[in-house]
């Protein structure tokens, strides 16, 4: 059997399962900090996560399908290991950046909702003098 | 402190250029909560805040809220931002702790350095009290 075969079976076995795993854990949290950005609103924090969580995966399994192919000469079971470990490498570089982006993305929007209910009535900086009824415009 | 403030009055020095291309821009953007312009130091002024100094209205960037708050240099520059529409964001990245003494270094570098800045004194709209 050509040797490529079983490396490829055993980067799908590994990337796969990896991509479902930060999926879900995407999935968990991100429920959370939607929650707070829609200030409670469940059923708009559910669709938004599902949304995000639906992109996350085809871009990643995208990219772990388009990034199978070795293009060295796998003869040995040390290149075959070499060439597994560099694409499983690839592929879970890809995941971290996806999924700090999408932390980037989640933080956005948390900061943005906090900004609206913070100084929404008050300035940030606490006066430096206060001067009581006298202060009214005539 | 918890009442909204609903206007603010802005008494800025009307003999320096500078601050009057602050006025004309602040009054330029969309504002939240509507902000007054006041020449600092004029009749108008005294008439309304007897209790701030001329002096010190002449020298910082003075804020007056509708409960009688003061806000003075730089803070006074976070409440103006943060009554312009879209700048809230940069309000509130001014105000924080690691961001305020740079902001108030820089407000009082440039207050203390405005009458070389343009001209100065030229084109007032104010009667000095």
């Amino acid at each position: 059997m050509d040797p490529l075969v079983p490396t490829y079976a055993a980067y799908l076995a590994l990337t796969v399962p990896i991509t479902l795993w930060v999926g879900s854990t995407l999935r968990r949290n991100g429920r959370v900090f939607l929650l707070d950005v829609f200030d409670g609103d469940e059923d708009l924090a559910a669709a938004v996560n599902h949304l995000l969580v639906v992109g996350f995966y085809l871009v990643n399994l995208g990219y772990v399908s388009i990034a199978l192919k070795v293009g060295a000469d796998v003869t040995s079971a040390r290149q075959a290991i070499e060439a597994l470990s560099l694409k499983v490498g690839a592929v879970v570089l890809v995941l971290g950046v996806l999924h700090l982006a999408n932390l980037y993305v989640l933080n956005k929007l948390r900061r943005r909702a906090q900004l609206a209910s913070w100084s929404a009535t008050r300035p940030p900086v606490a006066p430096d003098a206060v001067w009581g009824g006298s202060a009214r415009p005539a | 402190m918890s009442a909204p403030l609903q206007r603010v009055a802005v008494l800025y020095d009307a003999r320096c250029n500078l601050c009057r291309t602050a006025r004309a821009w602040l009054e330029r953007q969309p504002q939240l909560v509507p902000l007054e312009f006041l020449a600092a130091g004029s009749a108008e002024a005294a008439r309304r805040y007897p209790y701030l100094d001329p002096a010190m209205t002449l020298e910082d960037l003075t804020v007056v809220g509708d409960a009688g708050e003061v806000w003075v240099g730089a803070k006074a520059w976070v409440v103006c931002l943060w009554a312009l529409e879209g700048k809230r964001g940069l309000a509130q990245r001014l105000s924080a702790p690691a961001l305020m003494p740079r902001a108030r270094a820089v407000v009082s570098f440039v207050s203390r350095h405005r009458r070389r800045l343009g001209t100065y004194g030229e084109g007032c709209d104010c009667t000095p009290a």
